[in-house]
């Protein structure tokens, strides 16, 4: 048998895989109402915020602060909202176009976090200092009357908190340098 | 013109098949193979307003199945390196006797796709779905020549490691 007629046998074969089209339709229904129903629950989520900023604003239960948090929030909110749902609606994804191009995105996004990362890094030594700085001032300023670790909470609680940080940042840098070998593996044999 | 009239059902009743058969190729795990199959249904949904027929709808749906998967190889890469063989896709339409025969070819085909490297399983997948060299170096991005030079190593592999299935094979029944 020639290699065309093995490849065309191949194909048939390939092609005669049956699929339970009923059973892909009903967990694509359910998957697109899950889909209709987080995007439901978002904008209620919105729609609440912009409710709690109003009631603030004119019944006044709270301080003055309350109420700008509220209006941060209120504008906060839909902002994060749309970015989640563009993100789910694929506009940052290059679905349609090639598998090369596809690649290429990922390689740069995975540079881009790289580059974040290593900013991050550089950074947070001041970050670190900053904390403490305000911490002593803050003690120096408002002495408590007894001086214990307690009056060191904030300083302590950053510099935790970023070196956990710091951290995850490694892990995910390390992560991004594997994906990026991969990607340019996959490159180089489309080349 | 043929994008107004596409609808995502007529997509998924015509090409559904198509897009499970890549999700097999790429996903051996039946729980991620199911969610990636939701995720390039949910691409394909998402991208439908936008197809404007420049290419014919099976490339337009392949095209998306494909940069889905690359991006789920991507994702689970580490798992996927670690997954045993599992159950192939039964076939309820043939006989019991043709369905057992259809189905180890259609396991030891699916299995030997499963082994070759990512850009050479993309290709053959592609070939068997019936795409042209055209339309395979468009929806990998790749000139019709270098689809042609891979393609045509891809296929040897592909012959080989199905030969040496089936040596394995007819070994273990004598």
């Amino acid at each position: 048998m020639t290699d065309s007629n093995d490849w065309l046998q191949l194909a048939t074969t390939w092609q005669a895989q049956a699929i339970d089209l009923p059973t892909l339709q009903r967990s694509t229904r359910w998957h697109t109402l899950r889909l209709y129903a987080l995007i439901g629950v978002e904008i209620a989520v919105v729609l609440m915020v912009w409710a709690l900023a109003i009631y603030w604003q004119w019944f006044k239960p709270l301080p003055t602060l309350w109420q700008l948090w509220g209006w941060l929030w209120a504008v906060l909110a839909p902002l994060l909202t749309w970015f989640n749902l563009r993100a789910r609606t694929g506009s940052f994804r290059a679905s349609e176009d090639s598998v090369r191009g596809l690649l290429e995105l990922k390689k740069t996004r995975a540079e881009g976090t790289l580059r974040t990362i290593r900013f991050g890094n550089a950074v947070l030594p001041y970050a670190i200092a900053l904390a403490w700085l305000w911490n002593l001032l803050a003690v120096w300023l408002y002495p408590p009357k007894v001086l214990g670790m307690a009056a060191f909470s904030g300083g302590l609680l950053v510099t935790v908190t970023l070196l956990l940080w710091l951290a995850f940042c490694r892990h995910r840098a390390r992560r991004e340098r594997r994906t990026i070998a991969e990607v340019e593996q996959w490159l180089q044999e489309l080349r | 013109m043929e994008s107004q009239a596409l609808s995502f059902n007529a997509v998924l009743s015509q090409h559904g098949a198509a897009i499970a058969r890549v999700a097999s190729a790429f996903e051996r795990n039946p729980a991620r193979r199911d969610e990636l199959v939701q995720e390039i249904l949910l691409a394909v949904w998402q991208a439908l307003p936008r197809y404007r027929g420049e290419a014919s709808v099976k490339t337009f749906v392949l095209r998306i199945a494909h940069n889905r998967a690359v991006e789920h190889v991507l994702q689970h890469q580490r798992e996927l390196a670690r997954e045993p063989l599992d159950e192939a896709i039964p076939d309820t339409r043939a006989s019991p006797e043709r369905q057992a025969s259809l189905q180890q070819r259609s396991e030891r085909l699916l299995d030997a796709v499963r082994e070759l490297p990512l850009v050479q399983r993309e290709l053959v997948t592609l070939a068997l779905e019936g795409l042209s060299h055209e339309e395979i170096g468009g929806v990998l991005g790749i000139s019709v020549g270098n689809v042609a030079v891979r393609l045509s190593r891809a296929r040897k592999q592909l012959m080989a490691a199905l030969g040496e299935t089936e040596n394995v094979v007819s070994g273990e029944q004598a």
